[in-house]
């Protein structure tokens, strides 16, 4: 019997089976996914699909990397409920597996957006590297693609099959792009940036219906507008797939609930990554927080606490860093401040390049920083250790801020505590 | 437990003369010859430390390697990984320029490539060398090599099963 059962096998099991294995090198890991793929990374289907990348790339760790950590892995397989008094989850196929230590890692699913006509051939999610296959044979011969959302995973998607030959609209609710991480100024050097690329933006608009019969033909939007496209892509957000333990007692908001060892409310069933719902460190609100390094670092605490060592999670906090026509993005922590908040933003709109740092009561709470984005990282440890950073505030007006401009005090506990921390 | 090195700043012994990004060049450069170094490949091969200035203060930023790096954490292809001298290096194969990692370095020191925007540039200590360039070239002693202890298991492991296991990990490789 594996001592460790791990459900999932992306960022979060990954991180798993390597903090497992730092404490425990011997007892069996198990993991069941539903994908059929060896752990790939995520985010690099766009890169995929646009053949910026071949497929071997696409792996996060080496072939090796199961075997190596002695890892049975069920790839196809897809985990439908946990018997939590039995110790125990069951297969679709109904054959149940016994645990003893067991972690929720299934991620979440691309939500389905409230539009009439869908489910007709042409209409795509953007998620997984199965999306990116059938998409792929799919595009062959098409000319014209709607991405619906104008998000992450909708810019990604629209950039890639631009780069793939299609003529390409986004069309987004909101006034302005990434409006779940960029303020509006900034949101519009990057329509510049993207509209130059040749991509058509709707704001402000959604898709009311999917035109055609059995296959896309078009999109209506709320305005009466018509346009004309035989792919359709559905990036609309995210939702956690929490339903294996749905009706089971376990503390589900978004997500599963976890403390800081990423335990839930059910004994020896942890949940970690874009599944798991956890305290934030700005807000103090439970959340989820649907990024790849929060996967693996919450993924790596479960491990170590599956394996019997006490470790609690850092507070995650949304972070991230993209590009999209060469034009670099780093964001971190919040995007909105209260009444007492100061907003410190340089910008230089002919380069392009646009900061904004939000501080409230004396620490910095948010970073927004597009085309010069080296040093970001500063930015971010002042803001997930809460620096006191009143006496060098008028410093971070500067776009090359770095640790030479922090007190002394302070660099030293920086190259005190980071270089050898634990 | 093995025994690595690490670079030390010193910042109070910095003078700012440069030497560490002239001689990280160097290193990098394909002659490893200071002089065929700035006079044909100067454009071509870009220091992986920086200096920064800020009078009277100036100092290298420079990657740590830091034993739990945040980099290599976040990395969403696994291109920034630990070798067995728990140095961080990138792996330009793997890597896409999705620049996760400087959005994580609190020192700064990962920079975007200049001759080539969509990868990132970091110490690599000199390929494992016993003594990197800019340690070699620092005139006033700010960056030395200090002996570091790495552990291979989580120290300050709490209870006694855990320690058993700690001593049969270290032991295993």
């Amino acid at each position: 019997m594996s001592k460790y059962m791990i459900v999932g096998n992306s960022a979060a099991a990954i991180g798993a089976i390597e903090g497992i294995r730092t404490v425990d090198k011997q007892d069996k890991i198990t993991v069941i996914s539903q994908e059929p793929y060896l752990c790939y990374s995520r985010p690099l289907i766009s890169y995929f699909l646009a053949g910026k990348i071949s497929g071997e790339k696409l792996y996060y760790r080496g072939k090796e990397f199961y075997e190596k950590n002695k890892v049975n892995l069920y790839l196809g397989s897809r985990a439908v409920k946990v018997n939590s008094r039995e110790k125990n989850i069951e297969l679709e196929d109904g054959a149940c597996i016994p645990y003893q230590k067991l972690l929720i890692a299934t991620g979440s699913r691309p939500a389905v957006p409230p539009v009439k006509g869908l489910g007709k051939d042409g209409q795509h999610f953007f998620y997984s590297l199965s999306d990116v296959y059938s998409l792929r044979d799919n595009i062959k011969g098409r000319e014209r693609a709607v991405v619906i959302g104008g998000g992450l995973i909708g810019l990604k998607a629209a950039e890639a099959l631009l780069l793939c030959g299609l003529k390409v609209t986004v069309i987004e609710r909101s006034p302005y792009l990434l409006s779940s991480i960029l303020n509006e100024k900034a949101s519009r050097l990057l329509e510049e940036r993207i509209q130059s690329s040749g991509i058509r933006l709707v704001l402000g608009n959604s898709v009311k219906e999917v035109i055609g019969d059995a296959r896309v033909e078009g999109v209506t939007l709320e305005d009466g507008e018509e346009i004309d496209c035989s792919i359709l892509v559905l990036a609309a957000g995210v939702k956690p797939n929490t339903e294996i333990l749905e009706g089971i007692d376990a503390a589900i908001g978004t997500g599963i609930q976890v403390n800081r060892r990423l335990e839930t409310s059910l004994e020896n069933i942890y949940a970690a990554g874009d599944v798991a719902e956890a305290e934030t460190l700005l807000t103090k609100e439970k959340k989820v927080i649907p990024i790849w390094p929060s996967a693996y670092c919450q993924g790596l605490v479960a491990g170590k606490n599956m394996a019997g060592i006490d470790r609690e999670c850092d507070e995650e906090f949304p972070r991230n860093s993209i590009s999209f026509f060469g034009l670099n993005i780093i964001t971190a922590g919040l995007l909105e401040m209260g009444d007492k908040g100061k907003e410190i933003t340089s910008i230089d709109s002919q380069n392009s390049t646009y900061q904004r740092i939000l501080m409230e009561n004396d620490r910095v709470t948010g970073m927004i920083k597009i085309g010069e984005v080296n040093q970001a990282g500063i930015i971010t440890w002042l803001i997930k250790n809460k620096v006191p950073a009143n006496s060098f505030k008028e410093l971070l007006k500067r776009k090359c801020f770095n640790p030479i401009h922090l007190p002394l005090s302070v660099r030293e506990k920086l190259y005190r505590e980071e270089g050898a921390r634990r | 437990m093995t025994k690595k090195m690490k670079i030390e700043l010193r910042e109070e012994y910095c003078v700012g003369c440069g030497l560490c990004e002239v001689y990280c060049r160097v290193a990098h450069s394909q002659s490893r010859d200071i002089i065929k170094t700035f006079k044909k490949e100067r454009w071509t091969v870009e220091p992986r430390v920086s200096l920064v200035i800020e009078k009277p203060l100036s100092f290298p930023l420079q990657c740590q390697h830091c034993e739990d790096a945040p980099c290599v954490k976040a990395c969403i292809t696994g291109a920034m990984y630990k070798n067995e001298l728990e140095l961080t290096l990138c792996d330009e194969d793997k890597c896409v320029g999705c620049f996760t990692c400087i959005m994580e370095c609190p020192f700064g020191a990962i920079k975007i490539k200049e001759n080539n925007p969509s990868l990132p540039l970091k110490c690599d200590f000199c390929f494992e060398a016993d003594e990197p360039f800019c340690v070699l070239h620092c005139p006033n002693g700010a960056l030395t090599l200090k002996e570091k202890i790495i552990k291979n298991v989580d120290e300050s492991l709490n209870d006694s099963i855990a320690q058993v296991k700690t001593e049969e990990v270290d032991t295993d490789e």
